[in-house]
């Protein structure tokens, strides 16, 4: 199990010390990164068999106080999906390593890529749904900086902000499903909300929190409707791509299906909506995948529909259907992550990934395209590779679905068939204008051993899979579905009726691919969702701008108009649901004449302000209300009041002096008839703080706070000013926060006055 | 400002080494009597905001850089002294405080208060004298 720790924290230290270890120019930081991904590797490979044997949890307190542990648990599940982030990472870590060149800035691609290594690692050894949610919205961010890593694109920054809003929106869903499922457990362990299923299940809060739960599954694994974000993610680096939107990433929403399966298909609504949703978007998937002409999009649309097909397998919390998501789920890994890091080569040596730009691979990049079509025919399910068994256990269960959703699955296989056929063959073809196209060299083998690794791991996959995987997809299932699993015989010779269907599919596919009944379209439709969002930005940003503008006119008295009125209306709202309480005495003391003298003097000096007629007139007469404030206080034995209030009426002088010249003609702002709107709101304003404080000293209950203040100020603090001592000690949070507000409103007003763009001068 | 009042810099040049005394004074006696650092910082601020009445600003470009600095400087003093009772296993703004017998002074009472309400007292220092040169550095009329 502590490996398993090591395993998870090794990428976080490894961003955190990345900065440190890398040369100035970051020539050595990928192999710095790819050293700590491989060392996660090596952790995780040597705690599988103990994990296996005996699944294990290891808890953290983290707070207390609110019942939060920070706990990890490992089980099958938690383990494949380890292997694929470190595994499938360690390659894409040394690929990237070689693939960037030195005017990228490799140190912070390298650091994202780690934190996102680590937070993926998070979200599945999490025994925790608090501490899943935390590192599940991590892989959020990172994912945004990565997608957004050529941030001087606007293509790049749109996407990673479409991928940012869709799926952080719906990790914050899925975060209130997880408080509606702890609240009704009362624990946010998993081990405990297992054990209480039935419990949930029954609860009224079921439907709910498992919608809510499906939302944030659906949004990373960009599931229809949310599919439009992964196409957009495409503008990251392609090692990005190949890792986070294909290998790793996008399955946590699988991951997290998979794990709350046995819990939430226990409520009606899980298993029909995940399946229906799974199928469609393998369909749908799959055929826009065929009129796309960019490789890429070409890849993110067969991911979206190799992620639903898993999708529906995870939702029938079956342990054969669990069986064949999770061994589809490994194959996806090495297959897609292969194919994406090839786009990268092709990209990276011929300068395009426009099919139809594209001169013959077969002749050009050779061994290249050797590999290209060993993955293809493993994303098809053609033998050997591991695709095809796969594929199989998926047809077998599809055959058992219900008939319509049978007809659209194997139209999707057929589909894929198809655009698999684009990839392998469309790439090979020697073309009629071979002359006008890109050729490129082969690619250098620094670039190609990393997919042809993969590739071979899918190729043993489909030789040797209960050999290679067999104790491992056993032991995820039986998590998966959180019951036992028959230990599966996983092989490539059968004879079935899913064999049939897979041959039709097979040379449909190819039908498909040889009539070119999909025609490609050089500029591919926009998505539907894809308008869906950008409707609802662009209004969502023009709505925002108005209502600002409706009330930010720029006009001074007309923002504290506002404020004043605001402060009316809740005072009013106050005495209308609580009620004035009219019962503190008045005049519990008699008031001496130089108190009715001070008490004047702000009186006379508020309406010579009103009536002043220039500006300096008017601060005069501010001020002399602010002086009287502070001769009412010292006389009343309150010296530390009084010598702020000096200081500020101090200071304020000097504030009015500096801003003197900056202002228009004191004329021209001053109204010149008497404003009724203006009295009355001031009025109101005044008679309902007076009728706040007198409320307030009606409310007293128990003695007042600063008994405790005066017994304790010498004996715990040490000081004899209480005041002081109440704004160091006894309130020093307040202070803190205040001090803070002052330091950001100077620097506000700094950026204000200084930071303006540079005006035309005449 | 080309023509200066000779009664108000000199004035100026007086008073302004007495305020900053008295400020400090105020800061020091802050925990036992009328003071502290938010009045202080008052001062001083006011201090200085007198001396570029009275004086004028040499170097107009540059003088608010260190004020700005000074509100992080503040800011970050204050927050060290609140967390710094974590070190010592404490709760988080437990203050202490002790007496402490000097040479030639005597009898001192020491606060970890004390070094927050220095925080305060840069921090406000450094909050009026950035906005007031803020505004002084713009030429008038140039809107």
């Amino acid at each position: 199990m502590w490996g398993l720790v090591v395993a998870s924290l090794l990428p976080f230290v490894g961003a955190a010390l990345l900065p440190f270890l890398s040369k100035s120019r970051g020539d050595n930081c990928g192999w710095i990164a790819s050293g700590f991904i491989v060392a996660s590797f090596a952790a995780v490979a040597i705690s599988t068999p103990a994990v296996l044997h005996q699944p294990g949890a290891i808890a953290f307190e983290w707070v207390p106080s609110l019942g939060l542990q920070f706990s990890i648990a490992a089980d099958g599940l938690s383990l494949a999906f380890a292997f694929l982030i470190t595994g499938v990472g360690s390659i894409v870590f040394t690929f990237a390593a070689a693939y960037l060149g030195p005017e990228e800035n490799r140190r912070r691609f390298f650091c994202y890529l780690l934190i996102f290594a680590g937070a993926m690692l998070g979200v599945v050894f999490a025994a925790n749904l608090i501490s899943m949610f935390v590192f599940w919205e991590l892989t959020s961010v990172s994912s945004f900086l990565l997608i957004g890593f050529w941030h001087e694109r606007d293509a790049s920054r749109g996407g990673a902000l479409k991928a940012l809003v869709i799926t952080a929106g719906g990790g914050l869903a899925m975060l209130v499903g997880f408080i509606l499922i702890g609240s009704i457990v009362g624990s946010y362990e998993i081990a405990d909300i297992m054990a209480a299923r039935e419990q949930i299940a029954a609860h009224r809060w079921a439907t709910a929190a498992a919608m809510l739960i499906m939302l944030g599954a659906i949004t990373k694994s960009a599931q229809f409707p949310f599919h439009s974000w992964l196409p957009s993610a495409m503008e990251a680096p392609t090692p990005v791509s190949a890792y986070l939107h294909a290998a790793t990433m996008v399955k946590a929403g699988l991951y997290l299906v998979a794990r709350m399966g046995p819990v939430l298909s226990l409520i009606p609504i899980w298993t029909p909506t995940l399946t229906v949703l799974g199928i469609v978007t393998m369909t749908w998937g799959s055929f826009l995948a065929l009129r796309q002409t960019d490789l890429k999009a070409l890849l993110a649309f067969s991911t979206i529909s190799q992620l639903g097909l898993i999708m529906a397998m995870f939702a029938q919390n079956t342990a054969s259907a669990a069986t064949a998501g999770v061994f589809h789920m490994l194959n996806h890994g090495l297959f897609k992550g292969a194919l994406f890091l090839m786009v990268g080569v092709i990209e990276h040596e011929a300068h395009t990934r426009d099919l139809t730009k594209l001169a013959s691979l077969r002749s050009n990049m050779p061994r290249l395209f050797a590999v290209l079509v060993l993955a293809s025919l493993s994303m098809a399910g053609i033998p050997p590779m591991g695709g095809f068994i796969s594929k199989e256990l998926f047809l077998e269960e599809v055959l058992q679905m219900p008939w319509p959703l049978t007809v659209i699955a194997v139209l999707g296989a057929c589909l894929t068939v198809g655009y698999c056929l684009v990839l392998a063959i469309g790439l090979g073809l020697t073309h009629q204008d071979e002359a006008e196209r890109k050729h490129a060299h082969d690619a250098p083998t620094a670039l190609l051993w990393g997919p042809a690794v993969l590739v071979f791991g899918a190729l043993l996959l489909g030789l040797v899979p209960t050999f290679l995987a067999g104790g491992l997809i056993e032991s995820a299932a039986a998590a998966a579905i959180g019951g036992h699993v028959p230990h599966p015989h996983l092989t490539m010779f059968h004879l079935s009726p899913t064999l049939i269907v897979s041959v039709a599919a097979i040379s449909a596919g190819a039908a498909v691919f040889r009539f070119g009944w999909m025609r490609r379209t050089p500029d591919a439709p926009k998505l539907v969702a894809d308008r869906v969002y950008e409707a609802w930005l662009t209004g969502l940003e023009h709505n925002a701008q108005r209502l600002t503008a409706s009330y930010m006119s720029g006009l001074l008295w007309r923002y504290v108009t506002i404020i004043v009125c605001v402060g009316i209306i809740s005072m009013s709202a106050l005495a209308v649901f609580v009620g004035f309480d009219a019962s503190a005495p008045w005049g519990a003391r008699p008031a001496q004449t130089f108190e009715y003298v001070v008490a004047l003097i702000p009186i006379a000096a508020a309406i010579g302000a009103v009536v002043a007629p220039t500006r300096l007139a008017a601060i005069l007469a501010l001020g002399a209300s602010g002086f009287s404030l502070a001769l009412l206080f010292s006389l009343v034995g309150a010296p530390d009041l009084a010598l702020t209030q000096i200081m500020v009426e101090t200071v304020s002088v000097a504030l009015f002096l500096s801003a003197f010249v900056h202002l228009p003609a004191y004329r021209k702002l001053k109204p010149r008839k008497f404003q009724p709107l203006y009295a009355a709101v001031s009025i109101a304003f005044g008679v309902g703080v007076t009728a706040l404080l007198h409320h307030a000293r009606g409310q007293r209950v128990g003695g007042t706070i600063a008994d405790y203040f005066v017994e304790n100020s010498v004996e715990k603090a040490g000081g004899h000013n209480i005041v002081n001592v109440i704004l160091v000690d006894f309130r020093g949070l307040d202070t803190l926060g205040e001090i803070s507000v002052l330091g950001i409103a100077a620097l506000t007003c700094y950026a204000l006055i200084k930071l303006r763009p540079e005006r035309k001068r005449p | 400002m080309i023509a200066r009042s000779v009664i108000l810099t000199t004035c100026a040049r007086i008073a302004y080494p007495v305020l900053l005394l008295f400020a400090v004074a105020l800061y020091w006696r802050g925990h036992n009597a009328p003071g502290g650092g938010f009045i202080a910082g008052l001062l001083t601020a006011a201090a200085i905001a007198l001396r570029f009445i009275a004086h004028g600003r040499r170097d107009r470009s540059g003088a608010s850089a260190p004020f700005i600095t000074a509100i992080g400087v503040g800011l970050a003093i204050a927050l060290t002294t609140a967390f710094g009772s974590l070190a010592f296993g404490h709760a988080f703004f437990t203050h202490t405080f002790g007496h402490f017998h000097l040479p030639l002074i005597g009898d001192v009472e020491l606060a970890t208060a004390a070094l927050f309400d220095l925080g305060v007292y840069i921090v406000v220092v450094g909050n009026v004298i950035t906005v007031v040169s803020a505004m002084t550095d713009r030429e008038p009329g140039e809107d």
